[in-house]
């Protein structure tokens, strides 16, 4: 079973996705801020990372660099508001493979989480 | 103590059993103060437990509703019959509703609505929009706007000239983002003057509320409200509606300054051709302010020659506007000159 991170510090978001993505058949653990998620990423790999950008403690783009430098490989999804474009710029030339804007459709959700995965366990090809 | 006391009833001074009887009461009454505080502790515990239950118990039930499917109407049922019986506990529910409502889009979105509905909390909210308290009524137009319940239109419609600005305000709001293709309708029955709030308000929402085709501001050019019209011209001008720029002309000649003034401006910024000669032509026998907004768009509408030649145009004991010129005039020349560099 694949195992995603989700980093949101609004509980009643980050419980729906929870929901949605354990029905999907993805083992789910949630971090509430940058570094609480730290904590877990020290003890153990994940498939995808589904982080928000405004997280108290640790930015949302400090994290992708954090991931980034410790598991280049593992794909990311940033989810997070519209309006902060020079943030997701930055986000996106750290190397996030996705972006969804909130308010967010949780059926998209699925299916890019599930497109994101697939392509990362896809071999490189030379 | 009991002897004590007994003997000061029996043989003390009057003095003391005064003194006595004082201690007596306010000792009871900071007894009763202390129960009271401790008794409203213990409820504000009780409700926020019963709330965070609650809360969580909606959050599940949500959840299991828009992302299982294997809920009935009658789980539905049930769950309001157990969990939403009181007011408040309807107003929570409403409140999560929108929590959810805000942050998800698309089929998600119309099922919170769906949910909304066979929760019956529309009762509540139409109860709210009828009860006649300002901030009940506000806060059920916020709810109608964001669940865009479209058949409280009428209920909503009938705050539109509520004496609360809130009230007004969500109004607003709701009739622009339950509108499809007349988001500005509302402006027909409109009887109090839109504050300048008011005006910043409708624009913003227009721009991020609203998604159907932009509407002819000029049908409000002749609003018996004298703000409405200026704010239909600003519309015009903000819009690009050069369609309308000969309904806005006869507005030169109005008799009410800030009419006159509004159409200075705003045909100026929508380089209305025949403007320079109107100023040119009647500037002498305008008011100080009307003169004031013709100096200020002059360098737009002409070129640096026509602005310069209405120096000598300006009476000397206009003060006001021969300052304001000359502040012009000085960043001309500023410019004029870091250009040359």
């Amino acid at each position: 079973m694949e195992k995603i991170l989700i980093i949101e510090d609004n509980p009643m978001v980050s419980k729906s996705l929870e929901f949605k993505l354990s029905r999907d058949g993805y083992e789910v653990f949630i971090a509430e801020d940058g570094r609480v998620a730290k904590e877990i990423l020290e003890k153990q790999k994940f498939d995808l990372i589904l982080t928000d950008l405004m997280l108290p403690f640790v930015t949302g783009i400090q994290l992708i660099e954090h991931v980034k430098a410790v598991y280049p490989g593992t794909p990311i999804i940033v989810l997070s508001t519209s309006k902060q474009e020079d943030i997701i710029m930055d986000a996106f030339n750290l190397g996030v493979e996705d972006f969804i804007t909130k308010p967010f459709s949780p059926n998209e959700l699925s299916v890019r989480v599930k497109r994101s995965i697939k392509s990362a366990s896809l071999p490189e090809i030379k | 103590m009991e002897e004590f006391i007994e003997h000061i009833i029996q043989n003390g001074e009057l003095i003391l059993k005064i003194n006595l009887i004082f201690t007596m009461v306010f000792f009871l009454i900071t007894l009763f103060f202390i129960s009271s505080i401790l008794f409203l502790r213990y409820q504000k515990i009780l409700k926020e437990k019963k709330l965070k239950k609650l809360n969580e118990a909606l959050s599940n039930f949500i959840n299991i509703y828009l992302f299982d499917e294997s809920l009935s109407p009658n789980d539905i049922k049930t769950f309001q019959s157990q969990n939403l019986k009181s007011a408040f506990e309807q107003k929570i529910a409403i409140k999560t509703l929108l929590v959810f409502e805000e942050n998800f889009k698309g089929s998600t979105n119309t099922m919170i609505c769906d949910l909304f509905f066979m929760w019956e909390l529309d009762k509540l909210t139409e109860r709210d929009l009828k009860s006649g308290i300002w901030y009940k009524i506000a806060r059920a137009i916020y709810v109608s706007s964001e669940l865009r319940l479209i058949d409280f239109k009428e209920l909503v419609q009938s705050h539109l000239n509520s004496e609360r600005e809130e009230v007004r305000q969500q109004a607003i709001f709701y009739l622009i983002t339950i509108s499809e293709e007349k988001p500005l309708e509302f402006l027909d029955l409109i009887k109090t003057p839109i504050t300048l709030w008011e005006q910043i308000y409708i624009e913003e929402c227009l721009k991020t509320k609203y998604s159907g085709p932009i509407p002819d501001f000029s049908i409000w050019l002749h609003h018996t409200l004298t703000s409405v019209q200026l704010f239909s011209m600003k519309m015009i001008s903000e819009y690009n509606q050069y369609e309308n720029i000969d309904k806005m002309v006869p507005f030169l000649l109005s008799e009410k300054e800030e009419l006159k003034n509004a159409a200075i401006e705003y045909l100026a910024q929508l380089e209305y051709s025949e403007l320079l000669d109107y100023c040119k032509e009647t500037f002498n026998s305008q008011t100080p302010n009307t003169k004031k907004v013709i100096i200020k768009i002059l360098q737009r509408i002409g070129n640096t020659d026509d602005f310069l030649k209405f120096e000598n145009r300006i009476p000397a004991h206009d003060w006001m506007n021969l300052q304001v010129f000359n502040n012009l005039k000085s960043n001309f020349i500023e410019e004029s000159n870091s250009v040359t560099v």
